[in-house]
């Protein structure tokens, strides 16, 4: 892989979620998501997602998983979501 | 009400009240233990993680980003709203910021996507030329990321191809009709336009206007307008060109020894030339 020149990476994460195929319900928890980040964190995900575009898929629902969770409160659910992300990179 | 009048309200409320906010207080405590007990869960599961590929390496630190991520989420007095814990009042002014944050975020891109409905709907309208039914420019298939405008052009529904303008540009009708034209070409589509040879000076059909004076003035220098080669001739080694792009042109007189070429393409640009004696002075571009 070359060099990726990235000027603005959260403009440019929120342009890559903007033209996804995901739904507005999940464009936006990602917006708000990017939000909270540093500039290297967003490159980091830029980098993983224009590695393999598949991982776009799981990061969402990783995402949507953890909010879940927390808002549940359930210790086992997040642990569930763990060995499910555990599994994922494993598999890479 | 004077200092030994008793204060408004009945004070054992504000016992259940100071009560409730140490209550609150003790549970954004264990609401942070709690996180903070979740996440080092993950990062000790995660740090068993052989990451040989950097995918698998990128991935490890992505979720725990998207983990420190959630963690500031649920901060937001959203996300308190959610979980049906009660707000305090700056919580409150905070989330309707943040809503109309979102609300403003909404519009903006609504806004970009009628912007891109209409270009699209102006680029189309381009399209006429080449007289095929069924061919529309429509999303490009392959993205890239550029400043610049992007295309598939599709043939009744069948995608035959992307166009991609100049960095920095938007095209130009001229363009347009340039790359559809190669498109088409690479995908054997046989089509009559006499677009495809732009500088073809039959194919001009823009409209050309001179007032008498100007008119005195180019025939003073010699000079002349000629529709066959779609040229404006000012006398001196200079000659104006029009192409395929050119939609109107007007030329007016301005004082005994200068004319003004003013130039209206199909895409909006307008190009104002200034003549003087023979000589082209100036050239100036508005978009």
């Amino acid at each position: 892989m070359g060099i990726i020149k990235i000027d603005n990476p959260k403009i440019e994460l929120k342009t890559i979620i903007a033209d996804s195929s995901l739904s507005d319900e999940q464009k936006n928890i990602w917006y708000n998501f990017i939000h909270t980040i540093i500039e290297q964190d967003a490159i980091s995900i830029i980098k993983t997602i224009q590695e393999d575009e598949t991982t776009l898929s799981f990061l969402t629902e990783n995402l949507e998983e953890k909010l879940s969770a927390l808002k549940t409160g359930d210790k086992n659910v997040w642990k569930d979501i763990v060995k499910k992300e555990k599994e994922y990179i494993e598999s890479k | 009400m004077n200092k030994f009048e008793a204060v408004p309200g009945n004070p054992a409320e504000n016992i259940p009240q100071e009560e409730n906010l140490e209550d609150k207080e003790q549970q954004e405590d264990s609401f942070e233990d709690f996180k903070r007990e979740l996440q080092s869960a993950e990062n000790e599961e995660l740090s068993s993680i052989e990451t040989k590929k950097s995918i698998a390496s990128r991935l490890k630190k992505a979720v725990c980003t998207v983990t420190a991520g959630v963690m500031l989420l649920s901060a937001a007095p959203a996300f308190a709203q959610e979980k049906g814990q009660q707000l305090t009042e700056q919580q409150k002014i905070e989330l309707q910021i943040q809503k109309l944050q979102e609300q403003k975020m909404q519009l903006e891109r609504q806004e970009a996507e009628m912007r891109h409905a209409e270009r699209l709907k102006e680029l189309n309208s381009y399209l006429d030329y080449f007289n095929i039914e069924g061919l529309e420019l429509g999303e490009a298939k392959m993205k890239v990321r550029c400043p610049c405008e992007q295309f598939g052009v599709y043939l009744k529904g069948k995608h035959l191809g992307d166009i991609y303008s100049d960095d920095g540009l938007t095209f130009s009708r001229r363009e347009l009709i340039e790359d559809v034209s190669n498109v088409l070409r690479e995908n054997g589509i046989h089509f009559e336009t006499g677009l495809s040879k732009p500088q073809s000076p039959e194919a001009i059909d823009a409209k050309v206007n001179i007032n008498p004076e100007a008119q005195k003035i180019l025939e003073s220098w010699g000079g002349y307008y000629d529709s066959a080669k779609a040229t404006i001739n000012i006398g001196g080694p200079n000659e104006l060109v029009l192409d395929a792009n050119t939609k109107n042109v007007s030329i007016v007189s301005a004082g005994n020894d200068m004319i003004i070429v003013t130039c209206e393409d199909y895409d909006g640009k307008r190009t104002i030339v200034t003549c003087v004696n023979k000589m082209v002075k100036d050239v100036s571009e508005f978009k």
